[in-house]
């Protein structure tokens, strides 16, 4: 699946970490939340990095120090009718202070980029082609926008 | 298709340039008269149905494909059996504009 | 009213832009129709029975007469040369072809106007006070609260996909004429004794399948937390709304579920924790947007002028409609002038491109060029000089815009039902038209007085059924439209939901259903004067339930 950052296709060499695989320690890995709340221990040797993967019904400010540590947060669109990911990254951002790379991943529209990228969102794991002149020309049309929120590249009326 | 339909069929859409009704027709076309349209009788018909649907999807003309039943009335038209169905066929049932 | 500044011009453009760019996508097949539904949807486009619908918002129901013109223009080219106004103040154009939808976005930019989340499962179109800033009842303005709200939610990149969608209305008067308690969120603008503006905060009410009625969550919210206080509440439906069940994901459903109390206390948690200063709008703004809505220039004019009492007292076609359609203004020897778009036997809320073009003039002649869309379906001119009443009535006549009936029995709410719409399970429109019919006789009507009957195609509600002191249904059994019949349902400040009297009615039979109705509320009415609803609230469901089925 592609990984989209800043427009482009970058290479991804974070691994997800399912229940019971082998991964080297010093693999960046990407560990779902009830993992990481179950079998924490695991992962005392781990050398690589590690990144937190939260499903949309979860209320992420229970979690906040698991967040705090994490390498990278990555946030669930199952649907890209299914909005939740995007109050749980305003939150993340906004109220938890998370600065690092905040991900996310399933079913994201072209026309949903710039949304997601307004509440906070820095990279896209997608299901679907990824189309590279589409997602410019669709992410750079609306130049304006009313609210003003994390990282905001809009403008916004002073 | 969820819900198998009982009797005669025809399969009904509309354009997705203009938003017109339109009907599967014999030759493979779609045309706003439902007088025109291929009618599927047999089981076997039928179940082809749902393949002529995703076929015609994938031509990108029409959208919101769907069968609906049909009988003839007495003067031998085609007629839907529902009334949502006749409705479409015929136009809003008021005069407007 | 608000005029654009090159902000908003831009922002609408670019939007307009996207829009085609999407459409464009579709047409080539690179994005799917699956793809495509809801983003058509976020910008007012249906594909309805025989064709797409567009829906065009017109914020808060202020329109100028520019606007006007221009929608009709559109209503020429594009359409069938009409167009629908609906119970949420917009208006919705029947017949345009997707092709053609991104000129139209263009047509309508040029003169301030948008589509943007006149549906899909967003923040839709605010809706307030057809009378807002002109009422005599009215505290305060709510308009520019409106519109602070209009530009806070059009894009909101958090609330674009929410479970379903989301409906706020705004009043700032003692009669409700926006059915707060029926939105998702209704506010209630207030004005404290030093002279604060707050707004109480009601959250989960609603129509459809399952109705409520509001329940207030805060009482007088800041104006500078208001945006950051509705964050909270739409942050915790966007989570925590069910999205397992299109019929159980409104608001309503939430609070329901989880308790006031309990959803309260999550608003509240959630608000706290709110950077509000960022979420408020920037300093200055709001004033600046209160700059728009000054009153206009009034001249001093006398009230009730000899002019206007003679043409009263000489033409009794007149004398009715000042009756019933013009309405107290704040300002001495003013009048809100209300236009019916319910002609005897006509299309509920519809008006043709001429109609359209004859309301613009008229509000430039006589109104300050600003013209209201109420959401029961009718226009407003809100500023008239009651000299001038007469003029206006003469040249409203011969276009068939001069019915005397606003809020009596034929001023009905009709959604488009069976004739237009794919959701319908019936037709809405002919069985109005045939009330319509039956209640004809001016007197009669006057006899009645106020009643508001109101009809939906469906279940969905938007004829606002519930709402209505008689509610009509329109439903399908073994294959054949019927109508069941409710009662005692109102929308204003008194809100209630109406409760079934019996088995329904074929739709050849809803009209005489509802003369018997009527017929018994004038035997059991005290006085003239006790009302329809009156009545059924003080006698209950019992006497007319015997008229209704005493013979069956
Ligand atoms: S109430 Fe039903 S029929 Fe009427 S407009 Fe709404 S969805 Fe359509």
């Amino acid at each position: 699946m592609p990984i989209i950052k800043d427009g482009a296709l970058i290479e991804d060499n974070w691994t997800l970490l399912d229940e019971e695989a082998d991964v080297p320690s010093s693999a960046d890995i990407i560990i779902p939340l009830n993992v990481m709340l179950e079998k924490a221990e695991r992962l005392s040797n781990h050398s690589g990095r590690i990144a937190l993967l939260i499903s949309n019904d979860i209320a992420v400010e229970d979690h906040a120090d698991l967040v705090a540590k994490a390498d990278m947060v990555v946030l669930e669109l199952p649907a890209f009718t299914d909005g939740r990911a995007y109050s749980q990254a305003r939150v993340i951002r906004e109220e938890l202070g998370f600065d690092k790379e905040l991900r996310v991943k399933g079913d994201v529209l072209v026309d949903q980029a710039a949304y997601l990228q307004r509440c906070g969102f820095d990279s896209f794991d997608f299901d679907g082609e990824f189309d590279a002149e589409t997602w410019k020309k669709s992410s750079e049309i609306m130049t304006t926008g009313y609210q003003r929120t994390y990282k905001d590249e809009l403008e916004t009326r002073s | 298709m969820a819900k198998k339909l009982k009797g005669d069929q025809v399969l009904t859409g509309q354009l997705l340039r203009e938003g017109d009704v339109v009907f599967y027709t014999e030759d493979g076309n779609w045309s706003p008269d439902l007088q025109n349209a291929k009618i599927a009788t047999t089981a076997e018909q039928i179940d082809e149905l749902d393949v002529l649907i995703a076929k015609a999807e994938e031509t990108n003309l029409v959208i919101d494909i769907y069968p609906i039943v049909v009988k003839r009335d007495d003067a031998g038209k085609l007629v839907p059996d529902l009334i949502r169905e006749k409705m479409r066929t015929t136009g809003p049932s008021i005069v407007y504009a | 009213m608000y005029v654009y500044d090159d902000f908003d011009e831009k922002f609408v453009r670019e939007r307009a832009a996207q829009f085609r760019d999407q459409v464009e996508r579709r047409l080539s097949g690179k994005l799917s129709e699956a793809h495509f539904r809801p983003l058509r949807l976020m910008n007012g486009v249906y594909l309805q029975l025989h064709a797409y619908m567009l829906r065009v918002a017109v914020p808060y129901g202020t329109l100028s007469s520019s606007q006007m013109r221009q929608l009709a223009m559109i209503a020429t080219k594009y359409d069938k040369g009409y167009g629908h106004f609906t119970t949420r103040q917009n208006i919705q154009f029947n017949w345009p072809k997707l092709k053609d939808l991104p000129d139209i976005l263009d047509d309508l930019a040029d003169v301030g106007m948008h589509a943007i989340q006149t549906s899909g499962n967003c923040i839709r179109n605010v809706t307030s006070d057809q009378w807002a800033g002109v009422a005599a009842d009215e505290a305060t303005d709510p308009r520019p609260y409106a519109e602070l709200m209009r530009q806070w939610s059009s894009l909101h990149p958090e609330f674009s996909y929410l479970p379903r969608k989301f409906k706020i209305a705004i009043t700032g008067a003692s009669s409700d004429r926006a059915a707060i308690a029926f939105h998702d969120i209704g506010l209630q603008v207030l004005k404290n004794d030093a002279g604060e503006i707050g707004f109480d905060v009601y959250v989960g009410g609603g129509l459809g399948r399952t109705p409520m009625v509001g329940k207030k969550i805060r009482d007088f919210i800041s104006l500078d937390d208001l945006l950051p206080y509705l964050v909270a509440i739409l942050r915790a439906y966007n989570l925590e709304g069910r999205r397992d069940n299109k019929y159980k994901a409104r608001i309503k459903i939430l609070v329901h579920e989880t308790g006031v109390d309990e959803f309260k206390a999550k608003v509240e948690k959630i608000f706290d924790g709110l950077e509000k200063d960022k979420l408020t709008a920037p300093a200055g703004e709001i004033e600046r947007i209160q700059g728009f809505f000054t009153l206009p220039d009034y001249q001093a004019a006398e009230a009730n002028p000899e002019t206007f009492t003679k043409a009263r007292s000489e033409n009794a076609a007149f004398d009715s409609w000042v009756k019933r359609n013009v309405a107290a203004h704040k300002q001495a020897g003013y009048a809100i002038a209300n236009i019916s778009l319910k002609p005897i036997a006509g299309i509920p809320g519809d008006a043709t491109d001429e109609q359209m073009n004859l309301v613009a003039d008229l509000a430039e002649k006589y109104s300050f060029g600003e013209i209201r869309v109420s959401h029961e379906q009718n226009l407003v001119l809100a500023h008239v000089k009651e000299e001038d009443l007469f003029e206006l009535w003469q040249a409203l006549v011969p276009a068939g815009l001069a019915t005397a009936n606003i809020g009596a029995i034929t001023d009905m709410i009709t959604c488009p039902g069976l004739d237009y719409c794919a959701l319908a399970t019936a037709r809405s429109i002919p069985v109005a038209q045939k009330i319509s019919e039956k209640f004809a006789d001016q007197k009669r009507q006057e006899d009645i007085g106020d009643l508001k009957v109101k009809i939906s195609g469906c279940i969905n509600a938007c004829g606002h059924h519930h709402a209505g002191h008689i509610g009509i249904l329109g439903l399908n059994k073994k294959g054949e439209e019927y109508y069941q019949i409710t009662l005692g349902g109102s929308g204003d400040e008194s809100a209630a939901v109406g409760e079934i009297i019996g088995p329904g009615f074929s739709g050849d039979d809803v009209a005489g259903a509802i003369d018997t109705l009527v017929n018994r509320y004038v035997e059991l009415r005290d006085e003239a004067s006790e009302t329809f609803l009156q009545v059924v609230k003080r006698v209950g469901l019992e006497p007319f339930k015997e008229a209704l089925y005493a013979d069956h």
